[in-house]
């Protein structure tokens, strides 16, 4: 078996707790961040990510069960015991799949924002 | 309404539901000096803990002409989340002050609402780092001194003098065991955001 050949790993039994390959062959080697998204993005499997659960395998599985609820990269990472780069890999093809939906903010908060979180601290 | 990406991708969205905007705040300092039992004081969540393995490249130049070497350091973050009503859901990620790691603080700060530096007053140099890279990155952020038993082995004064502090960078005591006064130190970055977003 070669490091980026995931799929082959199938057949045999499935390691307990830890894993068998390296991080990064999950993602098929690449780790680059090609994809940009920022730990604290939340991911959100979208109906047809939920329709096609079925056919999706692995860690991209686990992903799709985990943000059926509304879930930041951070805590995928921190869940699936996966580094947070790998991730975002993961996401960022469920994403483009059309699988996932993710959100974050991608400019400087302004100041009607920052008055929402001030209230929202307030109130707890 | 501030303008946000629904997506970073040109995929589309499927189905109506909605997803909470994710805000972040950075909470720095050095080893032990209190950031995860800060982070775990306000979080609804036991914190958790990621790997960020990231990839610097350095240039090396020999005889042969001109080599990259990548290292991989791979770097532990705690973080937890507060729900702030239905539509916002902020995350507290705890980060390493020291200087060595300031490799990483471009990306935990992209996108943050600013930066909380934890100090223990028996340690300010692991603080100097994140200060220096807060100012000069115009991250908005206060310096919080952390009083184990309410004891403060210098005053704010010094601090802010130890520091080197621009006189607009608010010095504040916290405890990090103490959910309200996380709840006021974190107010109190949100406030001082606020006055640097009139600028």
């Amino acid at each position: 078996m070669t490091a980026y050949d995931v799929n082959q790993d199938a057949s045999g039994e499935q390691p307990r707790g830890r894993l068998r390959v390296p991080p990064y062959a999950v993602t098929g080697g690449r780790t680059r961040v090609d994809v940009d998204i920022p730990f604290e993005a939340l991911v959100r499997t979208t109906e047809r990510g939920r329709q096609n659960l079925p056919l999706v395998a692995f860690e991209r599985h686990d992903i799709l069960k985990l943000a059926e609820n509304p879930i930041a990269v951070a805590e995928l990472s921190a869940h699936l015991r996966l580094p947070i780069g790998a991730i975002r890999v993961l996401v960022g093809d469920l994403s483009v799949e059309g699988h996932v939906q993710t959100k974050a903010m991608t400019v400087k908060a302004d100041t009607a924002l920052l008055e929402r979180v001030r209230d929202g601290l307030r109130r707890l | 309404m501030v303008s946000v990406d629904s997506s970073f991708h040109p995929a589309p969205t499927f189905g109506t539901e909605s997803v909470p905007l994710p805000v972040k705040i950075v909470v720095a300092g050095g080893y032990a000096v209190g950031k995860t039992t800060f982070v775990g004081s306000i979080s609804e969540i036991d914190p958790l803990t990621t790997e960020a393995a990231l990839t610097t490249v350095s240039a090396d130049v020999d005889d042969e002409g001109d080599a990259s070497t990548k290292t991989s350091t791979t770097v532990a973050m705690d973080f937890g989340r507060v729900g702030l009503g239905d539509e916002l859901v902020l995350y507290l990620f705890g980060t390493p002050g020291q200087d060595r790691f300031r490799f990483m603080w471009d990306e935990v700060t992209r996108g943050a609402i600013g930066a909380v530096v934890l100090l223990d007053t028996r340690r300010f140099e692991d603080s100097f780092g994140a200060v220096e890279y807060f100012e000069r990155a115009q991250v908005p952020f206060v310096v919080a001194i952390n009083a184990f038993h309410g004891e403060l082995h210098h005053s704010v004064e010094q601090v802010r003098e130890g520091l080197d502090l621009s006189p607009d960078i608010p010095v504040v005591t916290t405890d990090a065991r103490d959910r309200e006064r996380t709840k006021t130190t974190l107010l109190e970055l949100v406030e001082h955001a606020l006055v640097k977003a009139h600028f």
